[in-house]
């Protein structure tokens, strides 16, 4: 009885690990394509309602979710002006991400490219500067998504063969 | 406006450096009027109607060798928190050369201007910055109010002032009184058109001064358009409206009048000699469409020269132990 528990236990354990794994992929999409909206969201407000940094994170943050806490910060430190450029808040903020460790270090170095050419362009240029961005992010989300099918499917059987191989090595 | 707030609100525009100097240095703000600043030239501020050289220990000088340099660096940072980090948000103020902040600041900019077909398209290396220093000043129009009413209705009022001699701080606050009433008189429903978002001093769209409570106010709206749209939308008894002088002004405020809108506006010039010197205004004066002119005085600031009638007849005059300021 105590073998078949164990059996199961390390089953389900091996199972879950590979579960979590392929979590963070779909976590990395999700915050992909916040990101993504966020973009866009800024480039409609700059276009049509001429919003400065400071209104527009107030806004982000209470949009979103991956992005809310990093947003609220970001605002307080524009608000602060404490000597530092945008792009250095951003930089400084992005562990406030949730589920920033899901990101990979692509991900990171275009989400700090957006941060450092924010804020500081007129307005044709700053459109333009996001739409290029927005183009990059774009092709990351679907490279994402095409990864996370594969990656998912090797994650599930490898963790489930994995289970299975430990449970049947400890019996 | 309180004290405290407005230092804290020109503080924090600063660039770190000039922060700290004036944090070091105790400049009190509520007689402060201008911050100047020029790339590679001295710190220089306008304190009590004064020019004065400020030090690296934010002292006031006389001795423009001792000053604190200014640096591109400074005006660069000044120049991000001006604007939240979004120079872009700002195209259309510094294509007119200035900004407001919040506080009803103005930000004056100068440097190398980009022109597309003769027009100014924006303004890049910004290296001149003028900081002008808002000034809210409750009351300052009581003893003024009554010469602006007849038979206790507001009559059509020009308001005629130089640069910096209170024009805007004085139009604020009859604003205020018109629409909050008094003992004796209702409040009205005022309309007040702030392109420059100097009177209202708008964030957000709401208003930081105070502007009473049956006042209406399109913030960053050009004068024309904004004058209509009242009148077709708010119903308003009076709009107000702040620095006029062009043709489409002119027409815009006969339209406002013959709506049975009582009209308030502002005009540059030390006299009413100078407004009918002006191409478009002097047709208004000699028509004598305003029934109010009201002079504030060149040399001392914040103080009233005279208030006219519509046949130019004194029904104040500086100098007759009736004197009348806004400081």
């Amino acid at each position: 009885m105590g073998k078949l528990i164990g059996f199961i236990m390390v089953f389900l354990g091996s199972s879950g690990i590979s579960g979590y794994i392929v979590g963070g992929y779909a976590v990395r999409i999700r915050i992909l394509e916040e990101l993504e909206q966020a973009l866009q969201f800024l480039c409609g407000e700059i276009e049509y309602a001429a919003c400065d940094m400071a209104e527009l994170m107030e806004r982000l943050a209470q949009r979103g979710y991956y992005f809310s806490d990093f947003f609220t910060q970001l605002r307080e430190k524009i608000l602060l002006c404490d000597g530092q450029p945008l792009s250095a808040y951003w930089k400084q903020g992005k562990r406030a991400v949730r589920g920033y460790e899901s990101l990979t270090a692509e991900d990171l170095e275009l989400f700090e490219a957006i941060g450092a050419n924010l804020g500081n362009l007129d307005r044709q240029t700053q459109l333009h500067t996001l739409s290029i961005f927005s183009g990059r992010l774009a092709e990351t989300i679907a490279q994402a998504r095409s990864e996370y099918r594969n990656k998912a499917k090797v994650c599930s059987v490898a963790g489930i063969t994995a289970g299975l191989f430990l449970a049947i090595a400890l019996l | 406006m309180d004290r405290k707030r407005k230092e804290e609100e020109i503080l924090r525009i600063l660039a770190l450096p000039l922060r700290r100097l004036f944090q070091e240095g105790k400049i009190p703000f509520s007689r402060l009027q201008e911050i100047r600043l020029r790339t590679g030239q001295p710190l220089l501020v306008v304190y009590d109607g004064r020019e004065f050289f400020v030090d690296g220990h934010g002292r006031l000088l006389q001795d423009q060798s001792k000053a604190y340099l200014t640096g591109e660096s400074d005006i660069r940072e000044s120049m991000e928190y001006i604007s939240n980090f979004s120079l872009y948000a700002f195209e259309e103020e510094l294509r007119q050369g200035f900004l407001t902040i919040r506080g009803g600041h103005r930000i004056g900019v100068a440097g190398k201007l980009i022109v597309e077909d003769n027009k100014v398209k924006n303004i890049r290396h910004i290296s001149c910055l003028n900081i002008r220093l808002a000034h809210e000043i409750p009351g300052c129009a009581d003893k003024i109010l009554p010469y602006l009413l007849e038979e206790g209705e507001f009559v059509h009022t020009l308001l005629i002032s130089p640069p910096r001699c209170g024009k805007t701080t004085l139009l604020r606050d009859l604003v205020r009184q018109l629409s909050d009433g008094g003992e004796r008189r209702a409040g009205v429903t005022v309309g007040v058109v702030d392109e420059r978002s100097e009177i209202g001093a708008c964030y957000m769209g709401v208003p930081q001064n105070a502007l009473g409570c049956r006042t209406d106010i399109l913030d960053g709206c050009p004068k024309v358009e904004g004058m209509m749209m009242l009148v077709r939308s708010m119903a308003p008894q009076v709009i107000a409206v702040d620095e006029v002088g062009s043709r489409e002004d002119v027409e815009a405020m006969e339209y406002v009048m013959h709506s049975g809108v009582k009209l308030i506006a502002t005009a540059h010039g030390s006299s009413l000699a100078d407004i009918r010197r002006k191409p478009v205004l002097c047709r208004m004066v000699k028509e004598q469409q305003f029934r109010r002119y009201i002079i504030l005085q060149k040399k001392q600031p914040g103080h009233l020269q005279a208030v006219l009638d519509e046949r130019e007849r004194f029904l104040f005059r500086a100098g007759q132990g009736r004197e009348w300021g806004t400081g």
